[in-house]
């Protein structure tokens, strides 16, 4: 097959991907677009060292990681602030959605939310969220990646992977209560 | 009860990924203990609450963009006919021939020139000076035949430095 119909197809069968993910970790269409507009460049740009024993999938989560951690360092380069700060020190505590203190709110905000009722809260917590706990839950909730294959896209043991995504939920547990006592405080 | 075990293993399991003895573990410990029963609830909500976030599609000019560029990178790579693109390929094939090729060459003059020197009935001129060097600092002790022994024989025989 020519060179270009493997590229068109690849297009074709990754770009829509690429943008859902881009846009999950960016939260805005035009940072997304940048994103995947770069790692397509970087596909393009290195077409010829795909070795096809890998897999195109696991290459192209590879580039995918790659863009991503720069733009991570572009993203730290332009707000001047390192992402490795914690962006409050309740969304940073708490190894695990278990260990979190029990909050009163809860049952009624876990009745709400199983009622799916809260997805624009969500949305809010969710944006909130550090740019690599953003990534994990996008890569485990969405894109419904193995702990495997997130280890091969975030480049880290599967062990960590686990305990990313379980501190990463933690915190997005932690946002949700956050903003449902914002939203009750402010009577929206 | 061993809830912090437990617990540590509901977001795999909330994944799909907990399997065997772990996964049945689990299960049973969740029909005892509503702590963990609605910590899984709560992970089931959450997750369930990120997938429902609404995603805008691939905008249309960004895909037209990604062909187009695609499109340009694949005629780049086709702009090579398909026997220059197998010699294309095999170039590093082609390079260590060619260095090896150029070292035995190197290796064969190197041979031919020291022998053929030796051999040769014609006398340079910076070997009949060296001699005559070697004769004139360590004379008289030296032997002069001794010294001449190498150019002797071919002088005889009539060669000479023009």
């Amino acid at each position: 097959m020519a060179s270009q119909e493997k590229l068109e197809r690849f297009v074709a069968e990754f770009s829509e991907r690429g943008y859902h993910f881009a846009y999950g970790l960016c939260g805005s269409a035009e940072d997304a677009k940048e994103l995947v507009q770069e790692s397509f460049v970087r596909v393009f740009r290195n077409w010829e060292s795909y070795d096809e024993s890998q897999g195109l999938e696991s290459w192209y989560l590879t580039i995918l990681r790659n863009v991503f951690l720069d733009s991570v360092k572009r993203y730290e380069r332009r707000r001047g602030v390192s992402l490795d700060a914690p962006l409050s020190p309740d969304r940073e505590a708490g190894g695990s959605l278990a260990e979190n203190i029990a909050d009163p709110r809860e049952d009624g905000v876990l009745d709400r939310l199983c009622r799916e009722s809260m997805v624009a809260e969500v949305g809010q917590a969710f944006a909130g969220l550090k740019v690599e706990q953003k990534a994990i839950l996008t890569l485990c909730d969405v894109e419904g990646l193995s702990y495997e294959r997130i280890s091969r896209v975030l480049d880290c043991p599967v062990g960590t992977v686990r305990s990313r995504v379980s501190r990463a939920r933690a915190a997005l547990k932690q946002a949700v209560l956050e903003t449902d006592g914002e939203v009750a405080a402010h009577g929206l | 009860m061993d809830c912090d075990r437990m617990k540590e293993w509901l977001e795999p399991y909330a994944a799909g990924q907990l399997t065997g003895e772990p996964e049945a573990r689990l299960k049973t410990h969740l029909e005892a203990c509503p702590a963990c029963a609605k910590e899984l609830r709560w992970l089931f909500a959450l997750k369930a609450s990120v997938r429902a976030q609404p995603r805008p599609a691939l905008p249309q000019d960004l895909r037209d963009e990604l062909m187009r560029q695609a499109a340009a990178a694949g005629r780049t790579r086709k702009a090579l006919p398909d026997w220059m693109e197998s010699l294309r390929l095999s170039w590093r094939l082609a390079a260590g021939f060619g260095l090896a090729s150029a070292c035995a060459a190197a290796a064969g003059l190197l041979f031919f020139s020291r022998f053929s020197s030796a051999g040769s009935r014609e006398i340079s001129l910076d070997e009949v000076l060296a001699a005559h060097s070697r004769y004139r600092l360590t004379m008289p002790a030296a032997d002069r035949d001794a010294i001449f022994s190498d150019l002797g024989p071919r002088l005889a025989e009539g060669g000479g430095h023009d």
